[in-house]
């Protein structure tokens, strides 16, 4: 029974561990889109990991949703987003974009209030460009909007100037395994105490009653 | 009491310590994410961070059943294929509620009527398993009924997983007759739910209040009087003509004229045991044709080529006076954004002919197709489009002022306040009009679109001037010959 129960514990330990490696932020930020027309507004949620050991992939989990049009325009044909990734000094590390006909299903009409996403991404910096230990994540985010005729159908296709947004900085760490340290520190300390007790016990009688 | 430390405990005291603080630090680096589910916040909480405030209790107790109910299926993918009409565009706008509570992706199409249908209708006859939930219209029924799974399975499929509240019986009545049910006539036993009432679209009279009051007088209350109203409203040279009309639709020539056809007493179809019969030669539908032609004389001469969308333009656009359309018009005509007529446009039931005033009603449900494989997931979510509490939301909403087809809803202190005030008179008119059931409709019938072209060409052809007798009986034949309309 103890020794199935010490085997589950490091199972759990081990588990905990992936899972904390994989540990997350999220950023949702409001993009607006402007022309002559007016304006359009979107929420554009981010998850990116917070830190990603050099030489690694950055995975970013986004969802766009269109808030609002302007008035005279009815629905969106075509969405995308570029993931830019710099060095703190303005070097671009990667470029990447995403388009809503990427997705399986295509939505020839994206109405107000249309979800697109979750949608995951990866992106692999040039480590080589830039030594530096963190990295920014620029969405760049440009729609093809319909605006209506003066009849009121909707056909004139419109491109509003791309909006730009900084998302958020991921940490490069050096070494894949960073997360294991804190967590060893705070094992060894714990496996310690219970050592000292274990020896406690042995020496002092008292303490067994 | 002994507690001896031996070296096994030692070993299992300190993994399990361990272990524990390995996942206090995962559930403190992992308690935000973009994906659905509340993770440890409640319903309230997630949807506010989302902008999402002041929601109705009934809307956040259903949504706190979701959220646990949801579980066993979060993270999965449903698709949805609606049309883009005003109810299913306001459930878009909300959307994000059901996915960041349940979990559950549900991707929502949304088209035009055309489009709708043949996207869903090609998939659905090549077998592909593309949508799990569909829209159908009421009289496109029958083209979609043998690929729907039957409402009353899926309730005992899925008791478990069914809103406590839920009730079928509490969808509106005319929404139950004409969209839930098939076939439309039959022993009880024989007609199966198939769609879960989704919107009741009914036409109404759209009229602007200033210029009738111009005119010093309220608008009429009968066809005939109607008809002189037009030509009194009708001032082309001064940039107004009175009326437009929906000839340059199918369906929207079909069922713009048939509020005439039930108010003058007649119908074009006679739904009988088994069989639709076509029966639009007779005396009332010939009368509804002559007054229906009448009107030509005061319409934008563009109504031929016009839809529904087209009269709804022209009205907000300051260029006709009254017309007949679709409900779910209405809030577009007091949005400063789109209209040139805010808080002149007022709403009253259509004119009466010798049987009544009638409206016509062309409701849509919710099909959950056979071959879907997540049917419990969409069974989730098609509770959730039509739960009182989200319908509440949707008829609340300015920009949608749908009407709800909960009688609960009705029953609510949120929406029995709102249609007191200007602002929704129109949902207010057609609750008058549901209540009183005095609704035209057209059944459910195969080859609807052959039927409906027929149908419109002969309207076309009557309106231009041609013998309102002569075309009733031209009409009828053709129409025969596409039959029998058996279901």
């Amino acid at each position: 029974m103890g020794r199935s129960l010490t085997r589950l514990t490091a199972l759990i330990l081990i588990s905990a561990i992936v899972n904390i490696v994989s540990g997350s932020i999220v950023t949702t930020v409001r993009v607006q889109l402007d022309d002559a027309i007016g304006r359009s507004e979107y929420l554009l949620i981010v998850e990116m990991p917070g830190e990603v050991p050099r030489g690694d992939p950055i995975n970013l989990t986004f969802t766009l949703i269109l808030e609002r049009l302007p008035s005279l325009k009815h629905y969106s044909g075509y969405i995308s987003l570029t993931f830019t990734l710099m060095s703190p000094d303005g070097r671009t590390l990667a470029r990447h974009t995403v388009t809503n006909k990427a997705e399986a299903y295509k939505v020839d009409y994206i109405y107000p209030g249309y979800r697109w996403g979750p949608f995951t991404t990866s992106i692999m910096p040039d480590y080589s460009i830039s030594a530096s230990d963190s990295i920014k994540v620029i969405v760049t985010l440009e729609s093809e909007e319909y605006a209506e005729d003066p009849l009121g159908i909707p056909v004139i296709p419109t491109r509003p100037s791309p909006a730009v947004v900084e998302i958020g900085t991921v940490k490069v760490s050096s070494y894949r395994w960073s997360y294991v340290v804190p967590l060893m520190l705070i094992t060894i300390g714990l496996l310690l105490t219970s050592w000292t007790a274990l020896l406690l016990s042995k020496r002092y009688k008292w303490l067994h009653t | 009491m002994t507690f001896k430390i031996n070296r096994r405990r030692f070993l299992t005291i300190a993994f399990s310590s361990a272990a524990a603080a390995a996942l206090g630090l995962y559930v403190l680096t992992n308690t935000g994410g973009s994906g659905g589910g509340t993770k440890g916040r409640t319903v309230k909480d997630l949807l506010s961070s989302l902008g999402r405030n002041d929601l109705n209790p009934r809307y956040l107790a259903f949504l706190e059943w979701l959220s646990e109910t949801s579980r066993p299926v979060a993270s999965s993918k449903i698709y949805i294929a609606l049309m883009a009409e005003s109810t299913g565009l306001a459930l878009q706008r909300i959307e994000r509620d059901f996915y960041f509570v349940s979990g559950i992706d549900a991707k929502m199409d949304l088209s035009p009527y055309p489009v709708h249908l043949s996207k869903t209708l090609s998939a659905l006859s090549v077998g592909t398993a593309i949508h799990d939930l569909i829209a159908v219209e009421s009289f496109d029924q029958t083209l979609y009924r043998p690929y729907l799974a039957d409402i009353d399975r899926l309730l005992e499929r899925y008791k478990d997983y069914t809103f406590d509240m839920f009730r079928l019986d509490d969808f509106l009545k005319p929404s139950l007759e004409l969209t839930c049910y098939y076939p439309p006539l039959g022993p009880k036993e024989e007609r199966i739910p198939t769609l879960l009432p989704f919107s009741a679209p009914t036409m109404i009279r759209f009229y602007r209040a200033d210029l009738y009051e111009r005119l010093g007088r309220p608008p009429g209350k009968t066809w005939e009087e109607h008809v002189e109203d037009l030509k009194d409203l009708h001032d082309p040279a001064g940039g107004t003509f009175a009326t437009a009309m929906q000839l340059g639709s199918d369906v929207g020539a079909v069922t713009e004229f048939n509020n005439l056809v039930f108010s003058y007493g007649g119908r074009l179809f006679e739904v009988s045991e088994r069989e639709i019969v076509p029966v639009m030669d007779s005396a009332e539908v010939v009368e509804a044709l002559e007054v229906y032609s009448r009107m030509r004389a005061y319409a934008d001469p563009a109504s031929i080529s016009y839809d529904w969308d087209a009269v709804a333009n022209a009205m907000r656009r300051n260029r006709i006076a009254a017309a007949l359309l679709w409900q779910d018009f209405t809030w577009m005509m007091d949005d400063p954004e789109r209209s040139m007529v805010v808080g002149k446009v007022r709403y009253q039931r259509n004119p009466a002919g010798p049987s009544g005033s009638f409206h016509q009603f062309v409701g849509d449900g919710l099909g959950l197709t056979r071959n879907s494989r997540n049917q419990l997931e969409s069974w989730l979510w098609l509770q959730w489009a039509t739960e009182v509490g989200t319908r509440i939301e949707l008829m609340l909403d300015r920009r949608a002022l749908s009407i709800p087809v909960r009688r609960s809803a009705f029953d609510d202190d949120l929406v029995k306040n709102a249609i007191e005030r200007r602002e929704y008179e129109s949902v207010k008119v057609v609750k008058e009009v549901l209540d009183s059931n005095e609704v035209a409709y057209i059944p459910p019938m195969s080859k609807a679109n052959q039927v409906m072209f027929v149908l419109a060409r002969y309207i076309r052809s009557a309106w231009a001037g041609r013998d309102p007798r002569t075309v009733a009986k031209e009409m009828k034949e053709e129409v025969e010959a596409l039959g029998p309309f058996t279901y």
